[in-house]
């Protein structure tokens, strides 16, 4: 009969979004320590949408659950040595940081020391939750999953995703939610030294692709379980994995930020590639954890 | 304390299957979902081939993987050494599905049975339906078998995970799990491997065993002993 | 489902008392989670009897508010050693299967056809009934009640009433029997070497070589609980060779495996006992020596028949001057495509072991066209050896003293003796289908050739069939015969659980009572050196309104002819039949049931009868115990007289020389035309030894590249079971099937060159039909043959069965739609294995 993985696209979305989300937030309050009078207006679409982000994740994964209703016995009944119970803990605790971090930046109010606080607890939180993602699947111990590079692998294309989204943002003008006088403060401080997004973003897609390239060879050189769980995951999934996961989502992002980069190093890409690369940047992500999850999920024969 | 595991001598067994369809009876389990199955292989090139048939089932591990990533402990040992689930804690999040390198525990995503409430007939009122037949009988299954209630839900519910309990129903009668009852080739042989004389371990003393997995660093508890 | 308060009240009680002491979940909740539960109700365990296979088991069935939960073995009963395979489980389903015909119904669109819906409609028992006894009337108004013919699939012990009495009385010689799809040609081995017509046990125990002819005795053919239960140990102190050109359960189990080409069985055979006469490895004591001691056994030179000194065997010089002398494993080895050195290693192991060593016949390597000589050959090994009757060797059974019906001669007017008196439809004891039962011509059925006699109409047209427990359209070779056959027949009743393929021929159908659990009555068999009677019993209410075939439905005809002015029936029943406890004679179905089922057993029950085995207090002990064992039967209880013509073990038989001559002179010919008739190629003495045949198949290599052969599955209750989850869900424990799928079994080789991959959907083809089903590329079977379970390519019978019952869409093919009606005529057998047909492959 046919198999169906117990884990569908609904997990896949949980960890996409939540990625996204995670990235963006960090992004956030990395612009806001940078210069946050500057990029006020980037760093409020940032906190505004992280929780949107994960939480859309997490309603993802709840209608997952085979009994939704109850999520909320995971903190009373929490299995210390169950990832899967810590993510509950560290996605609700994050997502209670983050609506709080957004209505600051939403009141203006970014300040104060609540503000402060925020910024600290936030960014380790957002570690946690980016970091649980590939935790939570190599606990699991399934032979794709196994060993701690998928940890880096998601949480790297985490931030590289919420990288690729501000730009997005960025380049598309989107703004709401911002006081007037924002936008006018970031206009007279451009003479300053600005946020090289386009280094951020070749940074990132160069540190993903040896990350993704490094776990392959290691997969292969792995022991019996781990080369055919490879070996099927490029027998089912091949294509995607080269034309979106590598090429699309890594090398071309890579190519042409550093292109633009060389040529000059302090200004942005044009507005048409960064679009384009971001939005390759976001598919590719979305693929990449689509592939690792489903495939690690298939049922390899075995025998002793 | 108790460590309960099985002995499966593969020298007797025959790869007949009957405990994968008597597990399936004594549990009320759905179709589809196996708590007890079989792994086989066929190697070799003809005419020098040959088949290896495994039988398969929870190994109620020391060290269990689905325990440790179940969320809401709704995975637990007992005191029997036995890997249990207690479906009201159950949340369906299918860690355990993930986590389990034998691939024993299945997951309800639908209501259980839909082929007993199945009304339609081939003979319009010549012949019966899954739904007149579960009517007739009373019962969701029309062969449903209430003893498994008296330890877990008689019939899993949509939503939550199930696996094998080692019969531990049975075990609390001083019965055998019901598929080493009715293992035709006395195949499967059950006990306590914290107890230096029991069966079980005079068995793998003898033989000497091989284990599922070894390397997944779960301790499985069912000893597969000689060859098939 | 509504919980009544008191059950309600149970079930918080037990699942909230033990769940709270375990884990500590408030009782409601649990409740709340076991939806379903009510509490555990202590069951009993009712004995009654698996009727899955030929074994016949004793079994158990746990039975709990009136529903059948779960079986076991019987734990009294020593035959199975108190086990059951994996087919009793299916029985539940079988019993439960929610496509039961669940009422009498008729036929309301007269035409008959695969395509044609026959529109049925429920009707009462009693209209049912009615309309039966009308036809049947009938045609005894028109002095043609011969022209009525009794179709019998599976029965039980008490058959004979409804088989033999009612068809007799009634005034038709047509009782047709399925024996002959089953295994008659398997019981022609042992009965023209040592007069024995049955299957044989054998002495799993004690033996140390097991030579098993196409045998699986792991997973069917036959005691398979028994063997099951001891391969361990047989493993253990024996060497177990497979011959089978599948590696089948027990091929995967054995040491060895010689994978014979489809048919080349003899070739084996008679090679093994050239060895074993020529390096003198053959036992002394049972078969003889040179008188001088000087084995003169030498390949290609005939032997003085004085030289040897035989003792309990007869013609072993004759046997190998006529076909032995040549028969080297070289020359075997090219027609089976096993190599030399196997076979020799074999026939000295087999022969070494002696006598604990048993060749093991079955249906594979007998029910083929020229199967009859391969059973004698492979049988006469146990002779060679001298393991007949002997410790670890084959064996007959002990003897169950159930008893038979009354003679019903008295019953019988005039014009059922007149309308016996008729050949029967099946062409038995005609020049080509001897059927030579019990050394008679025509002394057994030929039961796949009754479609053609009533296509021909052929001794005369057959008007009415009353078939039960059968469904000849699925279960005979050349089933499309069967089609157009019952389309043609004006009136046919069918007793059946299901809508089978038979069904949708019939005009009145009627809802039989389950064999296991919804039936009263017994039967009989033997294993591990043990013969049984088992009760069978109704354990639970039917929950359909179901009859017992042969005995309620019986009186209910008995009871409506009375009526119609033909009471010698019911007459019959009433003066003949009385339950043996109260001496009452019947008044109901039910009491005639159970009067002639008590007087049937009373041998066996009443502890006033003398007999050698157990001893029973009464009829209820034997209900509640289920089972009577017989004593182990003695070793060499026949060895100084044997039945046959010469009162020794046959390797020149004189009996089949006999039967074989009266057949010639009853059908006013010699033997040699016989032989050219049955499509045998021995002519002259060769007939009357185990010999070596070509075997016969159907189609071109040219046009049809593969011999097929088919086999049997472990979970198959013939043919019955595959309308139930398990059977599908498990189909994939018989090695190479997958669950839910009808497979193929083709080698990779072939594969490749075919350009077909596992689970591409095929068409196979042979000179008489075409199926469709999966492919399956596995190394278990060789290049150049493709092998397919039996059981799948239902068209009917059920949802699970079939594809789609409503478009008449078989889930796979059966096998019977390309296998050609050919037969073993000698035995009167259908041919079904030995590679009776060529296959053509292409992708679907």
């Amino acid at each position: 009969m046919e198999w169906h993985a117990p884990w569908d696209i609904r997990v896949t979305l949980d960890l996409f979004l939540g990625g996204l989300g995670v990235g963006l937030f960090l992004l956030s309050i990395l612009l806001t320590v940078y210069d946050k009078n500057r990029y006020h207006k980037l760093a409020a679409m940032g906190a505004y949408l992280a929780p949107v982000l994960v939480g859309g994740g997490i309603l993802f994964l709840v209608t997952e659950l085979g009994r939704p209703l109850r999520l909320i016995t995971t903190l009373y009944n929490f299995n210390p040595q169950s990832m899967t119970s810590w993510g509950s803990l560290v996605q609700m605790v994050f997502m209670v940081l983050s609506v709080i971090y957004a209505w600051l930046y939403f009141k203006n109010n970014t300040t104060g020391s609540l503000f402060k606080t925020i910024l600290g607890t936030g960014t380790v939180f957002a570690l946690l939750v980016g970091g649980y993602h590939g935790l939570l699947l190599s606990s699991l111990g399934r032979p794709l999953w196994a060993g701690g590079m998928v940890v880096a692998l998601f949480l790297v294309s985490s931030v590289l995703g919420g990288t690729a989204l501000l730009i997005l943002i960025k380049e598309l003008g989107i703004s709401f939610g911002v006081p007037q006088k924002v936008g006018r403060e970031i206009a007279s401080a451009s003479d300053a030294k600005g946020f090289n997004f386009t280094a951020l973003f070749c940074i990132l897609s160069a540190l993903q692709l040896i990350l993704v390239l490094g776990w392959q060879i290691s997969l292969s050189r792995g022991a019996l379980d781990t080369t055919a769980a490879a070996t099927s995951l490029m027998d089912q999934f091949g294509g995607l994995w080269v034309g979106l996961v590598l090429l699309g989502g890594l090398v071309l992002p890579l190519l042409g930020s550093l292109y633009s980069l060389i040529k000059n190093k302090s200004s942005e890409m044009p507005k048409g590639m960064a679009l384009t690369l971001s939005a390759l940047v976001i598919v590719g992500g979305f693929t990449f954890k689509h592939i690792v999850l489903i495939a690690g999920q298939i049922k390899l024969p075995f025998l002793f | 304390m108790a460590r309960y595991g099985m002995v499966i001598d593969l020298h007797k067994c025959v790869g007949c299957g009957a405990c994968g369809i008597a597990c399936k009876n004594e549990n009320n389990v759905d179709q589809g979902m196996f708590w007890a199955h079989h792994l086989k292989r066929t190697t070799g090139v003809f005419p020098n081939v040959s088949y290896e048939y495994v039988p398969t089932l929870c190994n109620h591990c020391d060290n269990a993987a689905c325990v440790k990533a179940c969320p809401t402990k709704a995975m637990y040992k007992d005191d029997k050494g036995l890997t249990l689930h207690n479906p009201d804690k159950c949340i369906g999040c299918k860690s355990c599905m993930q986590a389990c390198p034998y691939d024993v525990i299945n997951f309800n995503s639908k209501e259980p049975h839909a082929f007993w409430r199945d009304s339609t007939s081939l003979i319009d009122k010549g012949t019966g339906s899954g739904q007149e037949t579960s009517q007739k009988t009373g019962q969701k299954l029309p062969y449903y078998n209430p003893e498994r209630a008296t330890t877990y839900a008689g019939i899993r519910p949509k939503g939550i995970v199930e696996k094998c309990t080692l019969c531990d129903h049975r075990l609390a009668k001083d019965e055998q799990p019901y598929c080493a009852y009715s293992c035709p080739s006395g195949a499967r042989i059950v006990g306590d491997f914290d107890d230096p004389t029991s069966e079980v371990n005079k068995l793998i003393a003898q033989y000497g065993y091989k284990q599922l997995k070894p390397h997944a660093g779960t301790k499985p508890k069912v000893f597969y002993i000689r060859h098939f | 489902m509504e919980m009544t308060r008191r059950r309600f009240l149970q079930a918080s009680a037990a699942t909230g008392l033990l769940v709270a002491g375990t884990t500590g979940i408030p009782a409601l909740k649990a409740l709340a989670e076991g939806e379903n539960t009510s509490a555990s109700v202590e069951g009993k365990w009712l004995s009654t009897l698996c009727q899955g296979c030929t074994t016949w088991c004793a079994m158990q069935a746990y039975v709990v508010e009136g529903r059948v939960i779960k079986v076991r073995g019987n734990p009294n009963s020593k035959a199975s050693h108190g086990k059951v395979c994996p087919r009793a489980h299916l029985a539940i389903q079988q019993m439960y299967d929610p496509d039961r015909v669940k009422v009498p119904m008729k036929r309301t669109n007269p035409k008959k056809g695969r395509n044609e819906d026959p529109k049925f409609v429920p009707i009462t028992w009693e209209e049912a009934i009615d309309t039966i006894t009308d036809k049947m009337m009938e045609l005894r108004k028109n002095n043609e009640p011969e022209k009525y013919v009794l179709m019998r699939g599976r029965y039980s012990g008490m058959a004979d009433i409804l088989y033999d009495a009612t068809t007799k009385i009634f005034g038709s010689p047509n009782n047709i029997s399925h024996s002959a799809i089953c295994a008659e040609a398997e019981k022609f081995g042992p009965y023209y070497t040592e007069a024995y017509w049955d299957y044989r046990d054998y002495d799993l125990a004690e033996t140390e070589y097991v030579l098993l002819w196409g045998a699986d005795p792991v997973a069917s053919n036959r005691q398979v609980p028994h063997a099951i239960n001891i391969w361990g140990k047989v493993l253990d102190q024996a060497t177990v060779v497979a011959i089978d050109p599948r590696l089948s359960a027990s091929a995967a189990k054995a040491q060895e495996w010689m994978p014979v080409i489809p048919g080349e069985d003899g070739a084996l055979a008679v090679a093994i006992a050239h060895v074993i006469l020529s390096e003198g490895l053959w036992n002394k004591e049972f078969v003889g020596d040179f008188k001088d001691g000087v084995n003169l056994f030498k390949k290609g030179q005939t032997v003085s028949e004085e030289l040897f000194e035989e003792k309990l065997t007869f013609g072993i010089v004759k046997w190998w001057n006529l076909e032995l002398k040549d028969r080297t494993p070289e020359w075997a080895a090219e027609r089976a495509g096993v190599p030399a050195e196997q076979i020799i290693r074999v026939a000295r192991g087999f022969a070494k072991a002696a006598p604990r060593a048993i060749s093991w016949l079955s249906p594979g390597a007998s029910m083929q066209v020229r199967g009859a000589y391969t059973a004698m050959a492979s049988h006469a090994l146990n002779a060679l050896v001298g393991s007949v009757e002997n410790i670890g060797g084959t064996l007959r059974g002990s003897s169950v003293p159930t008893g038979k019906i009354p003679s019903y001669a008295d019953y019988q007017d005039d014009l059922s003796k007149k309308g016996t008196k008729n050949k029967k439809i099946d062409q038995r004891g005609t020049k080509e289908f001897p059927a030579l039962k019990d050394g008679k011509s025509g002394g057994g059925v030929v039961t796949n050739r009754v479609a053609d006699g009533m296509l021909d109409k052929d001794p005369y047209e057959i008007k009415m069939a009353l078939a039960y427990w059968c469904n000849f359209p699925f279960s005979c070779s050349g089933a499309q015969r069967w089609e157009k056959a019952l389309e043609q027949l004006p009136f046919l009743v069918h007793i059946t659980t299901n809508p089978s393929e038979m069904a949708q021929y019939a005009d009145i159908v009627l809802p039989a009572a389950f064999h296991a659990f919804e039936k009263w009555a017994f039967n009989k068999s033997k294993a591990n050196k043990i013969a049984f009677a088992s009760i069978q019993q109704r354990v639970v209410e039917p929950i359909w309104d179901v009859r017992i075939d042969e005995t309620e439905i019986t009186w209910m005809i008995a009871e409506s002819l009375a009526k119609k002015g033909f009471p010698n029936l019911l007459d019959y029943f009433k003066n003949e039949i009385k339950d043996p406890e109260s001496g009452k004679a019947p008044t109901t179905p039910m009491e005639f049931n159970m009067a002639l089922l008590k007087q049937l057993t009373q041998n066996v029950w009443d502890p006033s009868k003398e007999k050698k085995g157990d001893t029973l207090n009464g009829w209820q002990d034997f209900v509640d115990k289920g089972v009577w064992n017989s004593v182990e039967p003695d070793y060499f209880k026949n060895w100084d007289k044997f039945g046959t013509e010469t009162k020794k073990f046959e390797f020149y038989s004189e009996t089949l020389k006999k039967a074989l001559n009266g057949h010639a002179e009853k059908t006013k010919t010699n033997v040699d035309d016989v032989m050219q008739a049955t499509k045998y190629q021995a002519r002259g003495e060769l007939a009357f030894v185990p010999h070596y045949e070509e075997p016969f198949r159907w189609g071109e290599e040219s046009e049809y590249p593969f011999i097929f052969f088919e086999h049997r599955s472990r979970l198959n209750r013939e043919a019955r079971s595959a309308n139930t989850l398990w059977y599908q869900e498990f189909k994939d424990v018989d090695p190479g099937d997958e669950a839910w799928d009808d497979v193929a079994k083709i080698n990779p080789v072939d594969g490749a060159k075919l350009g077909i991959k596992t689970g591409d959907k095929i068409r196979i083809t042979s000179p008489t039909g075409s199926i469709t089903c999966s492919a399956k590329l596995w190394e278990g079977v060789r290049p150049g043959t493709v092998g397919k379970c039996y059981g799948q390519g239902h068209w009917a019978y059920g949802k699970i069965a079939a594809q789609d019952y409503n478009k008449r869409t078989p889930r796979g093919g059966n096998n019977n739609e390309i296998l050609p009606s050919d037969f073993e005529r000698l035995s009167g057998s259908t041919a079904r294995h030995g590679g009776v047909t060529r296959i053509k492959i292409e992708k679907a």
